[in-house]
């Protein structure tokens, strides 16, 4: 009996033991302790001077980017590795960069930007923005696609193509800060659609990171879906179109963007945007919808007027002296636009707007109009009233002349809105709560001296 | 060894109480062969007493009073006999002759392989586990030695049987499984069940086309004492100690018998799965009086392992049979995404009654509650992290570089550069650079913790959320069970040679499906939104709960999907037996009917209307007949005829296509109808048994239903990326493919012998033909998370003719076994199986699978003899395997030791394919299927599951 007690305790004792001896891993697991080292030590060139590196390119040459191997790193030869850094801007979360990333020279105010062509989606779990990259350009390619400057690979179907997924850490690293790849703090450079757009400044803004301010988008897109689809439903790649004091210029988004339900707000604010061109088109890449911070309402329409004729809206054109009469043309910003041309005699003619109410306790009112003018003469004149009106010479009413900028460049008309001349924005805030017309008073003096006008824009806003 | 003979029995002293009444009971033991079986112990239960039998096998319980008895006759190797019988007036009673069957086929060895079941993505369920020691010499042999081959006996859907434990159903209602890691290890408590092979009537439940299975865990039963079993093996685990203790029959009535067992390993046979599993059992049995017992029985069995992967062709050839690419090292340890977790302890009462000298009723009730998970690592927004993934694979690079050699693309630049993609690849392929073959945790981790500000504005504009959202992260998917079951088992005998049965069974089913977050990894929070939201449906929201307010999840927060599903049963299965003349009779009926239903928890964004709560009632009836004629030819020579003709209601996984996000049913879902027949010839003398069979089984209107997660799937929105002809879009995603109206014909014969050449050395052999093949063009349904249709319908699938994959079709086993009489054997046979093939993916041989989506013509480019060719049914290698085996025992005082080890595959050989699976897409018959297709390592390659090579397994087993 005590034998087999003691069998039995010997035995159970040796179970007990074969079983803690083992070691089988549980379920706890310690996040790993990751250290980073860099695969290359240092840079030994810039951005800039990689991409000096490139063929030049004629400007009017897009699809063809005649593009350039840079030379392959020869191990017997000390120095010629083509390393450089860059920060990476973009991002393909939200799928809008498909197989590239953008990087810049700085993390801020950089000087040039460049994409990188990466068989490879979903970089962004790999290269955040703001991560600092190395980037090994022996045996790259670099050039232009589509207008753009680009570092990739050889490919058949464009200028330059893809690094394959297998051999991407021949090109590309990670930079470390302490145990992990740094990412800096990316601050987007400031500016103006115009210096985007304007073929003199843009260069330096491409593939970088900006922020434009002040800005929404255009009157007509606002409550669209950002993305647009074709008639089966399907989303298609989408330009919508920003406009700032300076200018416009177009976001695309991807058909593969994954914000499908986002429509353009009624409002206005900042854009931040990876700036981009493709041919002559310059266009603004946004990597999420987060990247669109418009806070502000826009104001309301209390009056628009695109001069589609006379009628709609009830202007009176009413003939003082001369032959002529206030009519619309089919050209203007964009055509057509009130027109008045005096030539042949000697005129003095108005065209009165309707009665437009002021109502609606509107914290500033602001009045805005676009001009055009032809050949040498008397300026146009903005006036306004609050006296009631119905019909006749309207002189003897009680006008307030408008301090409104009219085209003085009259060499010519310009069918391109950039160059008619902005009136400014006139303050209407005295007339609040009132019932207002405006109009626009054309003389010439004499029958062989008359500038011709367009008109055209008129645009009464209010802010509460 | 031998002990000096002993004539006389010996016997305890019967308690003084008994003087009337003084019947002696005798019997003889004989082994199957006709010899006598000396020495073995029979315990007379309830009465404490044991005898042993003596050289000639007699023995014989004097004294005995009026009532009715149970005896247990155990003998180290042969297996465990109880016998009842009523003693009333006789003075003699002569329970013949007790034939005791050996069990030194190596038990131990055929339950290891209980482990293969239950990986989701296999889209198929091993059935090897319903292969147990029978008495049937086929299925005995089949069982040890083809079975670890994945061998399924008429290749039968193992869904079909029945597995009784304590008189209650084990089959889970949601796909038909049962879960055998519920007394995983415990082999000793559920060994020797009564079993009825294949369609032929149970006297315990009706069952269905693959047996029934009929277990009491009755504390009394084993034999008292303690035993120690420890194995040693290469499997799945490499470990295995358990301990036995059964207390006796008490005087007072009671007995118990505990066991605790746990199988482990801290890498298994895969790379990098572990194996860590406890059996526990506690039986308790009270003896009310002679005619009322009742018994308590509970198994408790936490389990935890981690799985393997199946692979590509190409994955295999490079890495070979046991590389899986679940794994990764973290922290300096094998870390491996899929580890199964189950703990689903079961409570069984049982009361046994006998009302009067002719009739028994036996009660059960049973409930088992709790959770079984099995965790994977999932991501939001990224790149599938499987190292296996198609385009990280050298493949990839060739064939791309084949497909721009198609479209005819010139430029050497590119070809270098792609040649270069692919040299990087194999070369990271061939010499194991473990950052590339293995899963990198190290990176999955660094891309969670990494500062992201776009991601993080979008999130905060988006959502509100604040922090680092988790790219990658693991889940669990969970199934809380909780099933009640009731039956009562009652006989009644009319004579000595008529019967009545009556089985009545309720189940009440319910489990809970979710999927937790189970590790965040580094990240701090889970976005619980559907990262396909937008290809699926513009603008929609992407709520897997529009209800759900909280989208950052964490460590245990439930995200995905949530519902319950709900079955109840009720079962009437009468039966009669009876003999007259020569022939034997068995009858067996079934009623049945069950309602099953879906109740959602989640309101999903797609299905907002079909989601959220409980779904319409599945209701089904369920009627069957079976019979059973034997005709004794002689004593014997038999012919035994089993027909049957059944229903059977699909499980509710096959109910609902795709259960995790709404209550749709696939259209044409029904009973499955099942007509099977099969008439033997059976031989059984002392120098041979045989049997050899011809077997029918048609199965109509069956449902099929494959669950897969999928690589290459194309979205919604997905245009073509021209460049490199993959999908430009195209997602991993969990798709189903439900077959309806499954006709299929599963015929063939089979042979099994066990002849003695000499009284120590005896022939085994069995012999399989089968010929088990699709009988129509069922129509093939398709779901997926990544697809907002509930479900897309592909048309009629063309696999008329087709062989049904997933068990070799023709199996061979031919053996020589010498047992010494002194307690040792050797033991070696050869085992051929062929005829093995993937079960036909059913979307590739669709209707619409061959349909230009443009022209609504079939495409161009196919003709008859493309079609022939892709859509001809992918067969797997045949193999050769040889086993061995070889065992001895020791009696030592009260000690007996057993020392027993097999070898299977003895020769490695690791070319055999178990099984397997065509990659399930939704794609059609275009230039670039073709392209792939042709490839010699297509980017969708079937995926496989080989034979783990060489296998061992060394039992020591100690019994005092």
């Amino acid at each position: 009996m005590n034998i087999k007690k003691y069998f039995t305790m010997s035995l159970g004792a040796a179970a007990l033991v074969a079983t803690q001896v083992s070691c089988i891993q549980d379920d706890n697991w310690d996040a790993p302790e990751i250290t980073c080292t860099n695969k290359w030590d240092a840079p030994t060139k810039t951005m800039a001077e990689v991409i000096a590196m490139a063929n030049s390119i004629p400007s009017n040459i897009y699809s063809d980017g005649n593009p350039k191997q840079l030379p392959v790193d020869d191990p017997n030869v000390a120095g010629d590795e083509i390393i450089f850094d860059g920060y990476v801007v973009s991002s393909d979360a939200a799928g809008n960069f498909y197989k590239t990333i953008s990087i810049q020279d700085k993390a801020v105010n950089p000087t040039v930007g460049l994409a990188i062509g990466i068989n490879k989606s979903m970089n962004y779990t790999d290269f955040p923005v703001g991560a600092h990259v190395r980037i090994k350009a022996n045996g790259m390619v670099i050039g232009k696609s589509f207008n753009t400057m680009q570092l990739g690979v050889k490919d058949p179907n464009y200028p330059l193509g893809r690094i394959p997924e297998s051999i991407i850490g021949r090109y590309l690293s990670g930079v470390c800060s302490g145990n992990g790849l740094e990412i800096a703090d990316i601050v987007p450079t400031v500016v103006t659609i115009k210096q985007l757009t304007d073929p003199a400044t843009s260069e330096k803004y491409l593939n970088t990171l900006v922020k434009v301010k002040d800005v929404q988008f255009s009157d007509s897109q606002i409550g669209l879906p950002l993305m647009a689809s074709d008639i089966s439903g399907a989303l298609i790649d989408t330009d919508r179109t920003i406009i700032d004091a300076t200018g416009s210029t177009a976001i695309r988004t991807d058909g593969f963007f994954k914000e499908t339900s986002y429509r353009i707000p009624n409002k206005s604010g900042e854009i931040t945007f990876v700036a981009n061109r493709y041919n002559a088109n310059y266009q603004g890449i946004i990597r999420g919808t987060s990247d669109i911070n418009f806070t502000k309402d826009l104001p309301a329409k209390i009056f628009m007027e695109g001069f589609a004729n006379l009628t709609d809206n009830a202007w009176t054109a009413y003939n003082v002296a001369g032959a002529q009469v206030w009519g619309t043309t089919t050209f203007g910003s964009p055509g057509p636009s009130a027109y008045i041309s005096g030539l042949g005699s000697v005129n003095e003619d108005w065209l009165i707007s309707k009665s437009i109410s002021l109502a609606g306790d509107y914290s500033s009112i602001s009045l805005t109009f676009d001009s055009d003018g032809r050949y040498a003469g008397n300026t146009l004149e903005a006036y306004i009233t609050t006296d009631t009106y119905s019909g006749g010479n309207p002189t003897g009413l009680n006008w307030v002349k408008l301090n409104a900028a009219f085209d003085t460049d009259l060499n010519a008309f310009f069918a391109n809105g950039a160059t008619w001349a902005n009136s400014g924005v006139i303050d209407l805030k005295a007339y609040a709560n009132k019932n207002i017309r405006i109009a626009f008073k054309y003389t010439n003096p004499s029958s062989s001296v008359a500038t011709a006008w367009e008109v055209d824009n008129i645009k009464i806003l209010g802010s509460k | 060894m031998i002990k000096k003979l002993s004539l006389i029995s010996l016997f305890t002293v019967l308690p003084a109480s008994f003087y009337f009444a003084q019947t002696t009971v005798f019997a003889y033991l004989k082994d199957a062969d006709g010899k006598p079986v000396e020495k073995a112990r029979v315990d007379l239960k309830g009465e404490g007493n044991d005898v042993s039998a003596d050289k000639i096998g007699y023995f014989q319980f004097v004294d005995l009073k009026t009532g009715h008895y149970q005896i247990v006759v155990t003998k180290p190797n042969f297996e465990t006999k109880t016998l009842e019988f009523d003693i009333t007036t006789e003075k003699r009673k002569d329970l013949g002759v007790i034939t005791l069957y050996s069990t030194l086929t190596g038990a131990d060895q055929g339950l290891a392989i209980l482990d293969n079941s239950g990986d989701e993505d296999s889209g198929q369920s091993s059935t090897v586990g319903l292969l147990q020691s029978s008495q049937d010499v086929f299925n005995r042999i089949a069982s040890f030695d083809l079975g670890a081959y994945w061998f399924r006996p008429r290749g039968v859907d193992g869904r079909t049987s029945e597995n009784m434990l304590n008189g209650v159903s084990m089959v889970k209602s949601d796909n038909g499984n049962v879960d055998f890691s519920n007394w995983g290890g415990l082999n000793e408590i559920v060994r020797y069940p009564e079993i009825s092979a294949n369609h032929s009537p149970s006297e315990y439940a009706f069952g269905g086309a693959s047996g029934v299975i009929y277990k009491n865990t009755k504390a009394s039963e084993y034999r008292k004492g303690f035993q120690a079993v420890y194995s040693i093996t290469n499997r799945n685990y490499r470990q295995r100690v358990s301990l036995r203790y059964t207390s006796g029959m008490s005087k007072s009535g009671w007995a118990f018998t505990l066991m605790g067992a746990k199988r482990w390993a801290e890498e298994g046979i895969q790379e990098g799965t572990f194996y860590d599993a406890y059996g526990t059992y506690l039986g308790v049995e009270k003896k009310l009086s002679d005619n009322h017992t009742i018994t308590f029985n509970a198994f408790a069995s936490p389990t935890r392992r981690s799985t393997s992967s199946p692979n590509t062709q190409e994955v295999y050839d490079y890495r070979g049979v046991h590389y899986n690419s679940y794994w990764g090292w973290q922290n300096g340890e094998k870390r491996n995404e899929r580890v199964r977790k189950g703990f689903q302890p079961i409570f069984q009462l049982q009361d046994f009654l006998k009302i009067n000298k002719n009739s028994n009723l036996w009660t059960s009730v049973s409930y088992q509650f709790g959770k079984d998970s099995g965790s994977r690592l999932d991501w939001q927004n990224a790149s599938n992290p499987s190292p296996t993934y198609y385009k990280k694979l050298p493949s990839y690079y060739s064939n791309s570089i084949d497909y721009n050699a198609y479209h005819n693309v010139t430029d050497p630049a590119l070809y270098k550069l792609l040649e270069e993609g692919r040299d990087a690849a194999v070369e990271n392929w061939a010499n194991n650079n473990q950052n590339i073959t293995q899963l990198n945790w190290n990176s999955l981790y660094d891309t969670n913790r990494r500062k992201d500000v776009v991601d993080q504005a979008q999130m905060l504009t988006k959502y509100g959320l604040t922090g680092n959202r988790a790219k990658y992260f693991l889940v669990n998917d969970v199934s809380d069970d909780k099933i009640w079951n009731a039956a009562t088992h009652y006989t009644y005998n009319f004579t000595d040679k008529s019967k009545f049965l009556l089985n009545v069974s309720y189940q009440n089913f319910r489990s809970e499906y979710y999927r937790e977050v189970e590790d965040m990894l580094g990240a701090d929070y889970v976005l619980g939104v559907d990262p396909f939201a937008d290809s699926n449906r513009k603008g929609s929201s992407g709520l897997y709960d529009v209800n759900d307010t909280s989208l950052a999840k964490h460590v245990g927060d439930k995200i995905g999907y949530n519902y319950i599903l709900r079955r109840q049963e009720v079962k009437v299965n009468p039966g009669v037996k009876f003999s007259t003349g020569n022939f034997d009779v068995f009858v067996s009926g079934l009623f049945g009917y069950s309602t099953s239903s879906r109740e959602g928890l989640f309101q999903h964004y797609l299905y907002q209307n079909n989601s959220l709560g409980k779904g319409k009632d599945f209701n089904y009836w369920n009627y069957g007949l079976k019979s059973q004629i034997v005709y004794r030819l002689n004593g014997r020579n038999f012919l035994v005829y089993n027909g049957a003709y059944f229903t059977q209601a699909p499980f509710l996984e096959d109910i609902f296509i795709n259960p995790r996000n709404n209550n749709y049913s696939a259209p044409g879902i029904k009973n499955a109808k099942i007509n099977a027949n099969d008439l033997s010839y059976v031989v059984s003398t002392p120098m041979m048994k045989l049997r050899v069979t011809g077997y029918l089984v048609d199965t109509q209107d069956d449902t099929s239903v494959q669950r897969f997660f999928a690589d290459g799937l194309s979205l919604a929105t997905g245009s073509n990326d021209e460049n490199t002809g993959d999908a430009g879009q195209t997602a991993s995603a969990f798709v189903v493919q439900t077959m309806s109206n499954v006709n299929k014909r599963n015929m063939g014969a089979e042979l099994g012998v066990d002849y003695k050449i000499l009284p120590t050395l005896s022939f085994q052999g069995v012999a399989n033909w089968g010929d088990y093949t699709y009988r129509n063009n069922p129509t093939v349904y398709f779901a997926s998370d990544v697809v907002a249709a509930p479900f897309v319908d592909y048309g009629k699938t063309n696999i008329k003719g087709m062989k049904v994959g997933g068990t070799p079709q023709k199996a061979f086993s031919a053996g020589l076994r010498y047992s010494d009489p002194h307690y040792w054997w050797v033991g070696a046979n050869w085992n051929y199986l062929d005829d093995n093939n993937l079960d036909p993916n059913a979307i590739t041989r669709s209707d619409e699978w061959i349909q230009n989506n443009a022209s609504s013509t079939p495409i161009t480019t196919l003709d008859q003899e493309k079609l022939d060719y892709y859509m001809r049914q992918k067969k797997l290698p045949s193999a050769h395997f040889i086993n061995a085996n070889v065992g001895k025992s020791w009696i030592f005082g009260k000690y007996y030791l057993l020392i027993s080890a097999s070898v299977n595959n003895i020769l490695d050989n690791t070319k055999y394919i178990t099984g397997g699976f065509e990659q399930i897409r939704n794609t059609n018959g275009n230039v670039d299927f073709e392209n792939d297709f042709n490839s010699k390592t297509p980017n969708f390659a079937p995926k496989y599951w080989y034979t783990q090579g060489r296998s061992y397994f060394v039992n020591l087993q100690v019994r005092f």
